[in-house]
């Protein structure tokens, strides 16, 4: 009886260990094909991709693509009454003044522009796939053109509201934050690019700005 | 790997902590923000409107089970309930992680399953039966070898992928990110940064060299100081350069792997002695 004992152990260990290990390269081999072939394997096992996803997912492609332009996110408030009297507030400028104010112990400041930048980026995504698809349809026109339908049909887009009432909503936290009066007043949200010039360019600095989403003036 | 576990617990306490404030916007059902959890949380059966407005609750217990963890109390339990708990709360909203907070996440899952009890414990580990603590070596080894794996699979996934990418082939890329208004510190207020091309081609080039290598350069016992000490250069650079914080530290930590514990405790030794000798007035 002594003997067999470790003896059954050694069985079980062998087995229990062989599994171990099997699972082991069983979850590398499902990690890279994740990484490189995605959507295949999205496609033959859904449950463990999903599974992946939920609990274990990374970002591989770290710093992959920079941006060649940087964002603004213009808020403008203006009395009804006297149009003339206006403010601009540029959520963008003010979310990062505010990290770098409080960097490295940045965290809050850090969350609250990466949730701007988030819903920016779908907005962005919107307004490009609109922007591309009016291009398509109506061919040489002036960007004039395409700004006006592109924000008109993204303000109409009941689908996908969500991106810009949440930037709007944040533009309404910053304002209450700094205490701006907003009664008797509207406001105007536009998205603009402001083009980096190229690394080898030595033409003197421009001020390359692009508006690619304007609202119309909405009350608060 | 216990120091890793202190470590990486401690990360989470203070990355918690100061994200207090922003806690109720991130989390709460009543945040001016409409943010829904990602769709791989919709999935599972969690009343998601229910964790949102006790999402307080989570965050405590994530609280509890991270001094737990540090404490070594709980062990591996304690470590996993801790992985499930974070994946929960990032999936609840994920809409403001950067690259280490999952990949934190994926760390607290690997230790989950290691032996990272045998030091910075409250109460002493009791030895398992020979046969249990024979498996229980096993997984602990295969978790450490993941999270090498992990990391070097990171390094070498972000070098192909910038490879591939014509602003990093053509050497303008660490130009771009320079002047990225989100992260670079140069480019505040809208400023136009320009540096000597020449440094800037040995930054693009050499981070692409370096994280296309980095397994080769860290599995060699010749060239791991060297490897480990330009990626902590490069790390101090995204760190001080790009106010990317949170990354930067959760990538360093886990370079403790590619050292046995044997060298890991001389060298904390030899600090000590240091310390010891600098400040010896210190002692009466």
């Amino acid at each position: 009886m002594q003997t067999k004992e470790p003896t059954v152990y050694n069985i079980a260990y062998k087995w229990v260990s062989y599994c171990l290990v099997l699972a082991f390269i069983y979850y590398w081999f499902f990690t890279l094909a994740i990484i490189f072939f995605y959507r295949p394997v999205q496609v033959i096992t859904p449950r463990q991709t999903w599974l992946y996803a939920t609990f274990l997912r990374q970002e591989w492609r770290l710093f992959e693509i920079p941006r060649v332009n940087n964002r603004k996110m213009i808020f403008i408030i203006r009395d009804k009454r006297q149009p003339a009297q206006a403010d601009t507030i540029d959520l963008v400028q003010y979310s990062i003044a505010q990290k770098r104010k409080y960097a490295p112990f940045n965290n809050y400041e850090d969350a609250l522009e990466r949730l701007l930048s988030n819903v920016m980026n779908r907005l962005e995504v919107q307004v490009l796939e609109k922007k591309a698809n009016l291009q398509k349809k109506f061919p040489g026109e002036t960007q004039d053109f395409y700004l006006r339908q592109v924000s008109q049909l993204t303000e109409a887009d009941t689908a996908q509201e969500v991106n810009l009432q949440n930037i709007i909503a944040f533009g309404k936290h910053i304002l209450e934050k700094e205490k701006v009066n907003t009664t008797g007043k509207e406001y105007q949200l536009s998205l603009v690019y402001k083009i980096i010039p190229s690394q080898n360019s030595t033409a003197p600095l421009r001020n390359d700005e692009e508006i690619i989403f304007i609202t119309a003036y909405r009350n608060f | 790997m216990s120091f890793l576990r202190v470590a990486v617990s401690l990360w989470f306490l203070k990355e918690l902590l100061f994200r207090w404030p922003v806690l109720e916007i991130l989390y709460s059902s009543k945040s001016f923000l409409n943010i829904g959890p990602t769709p791989y949380l919709a999935s599972f059966p969690v009343n998601i409107e229910l964790l949102k407005e006790n999402y307080m609750l989570v965050v405590y217990a994530a609280l509890a089970l991270l001094l737990l963890n540090i404490l070594g109390i709980g062990r591996n339990i304690t470590s996993f309930l801790l992985f499930l708990i974070f994946a929960l709360l990032y999936n609840m909203n994920n809409r403001f992680t950067n690259a280490g907070d999952k990949m934190s996440v994926v760390l607290l899952f690997y230790l989950s399953f290691a032996n990272t009890f045998s030091h910075f414990t409250l109460f002493k580990r009791k030895p398992l039966s020979p046969a249990i603590e024979k498996l229980y070596n096993l997984v602990s080894n295969l978790a450490a070898y993941s999270i090498i794996i992990n990391l070097c699979l990171v390094y070498v996934v972000a070098g192909f992928a910038k490879l591939m990418n014509p602003m990093w082939q053509n050497g303008t890329a660490v130009y771009y990110f320079l002047n990225d208004e989100r992260f670079s510190i140069f480019a505040a207020g809208g400023k136009h940064v320009k540096f000597p091309a020449i440094i800037l081609y040995v930054i693009n080039y050499g981070t692409v060299l370096l994280e296309l290598t980095f397994p080769f350069l860290v599995l060699n016992k010749k060239s791991r100081n060297t490897a480990l000490l330009l990626c902590l250069l490069m790390h101090l650079g995204i760190y001080a350069f790009l106010m990317i914080y949170g990354m930067s530290v959760i990538f360093v930590l886990q370079y403790v792997m590619f050292y046995s514990s044997e060298e890991l405790i001389a060298w904390s030794k030899k600090i000590k002695a240091l310390f010891a000798k600098r400040f010896r007035f210190a002692k009466k």
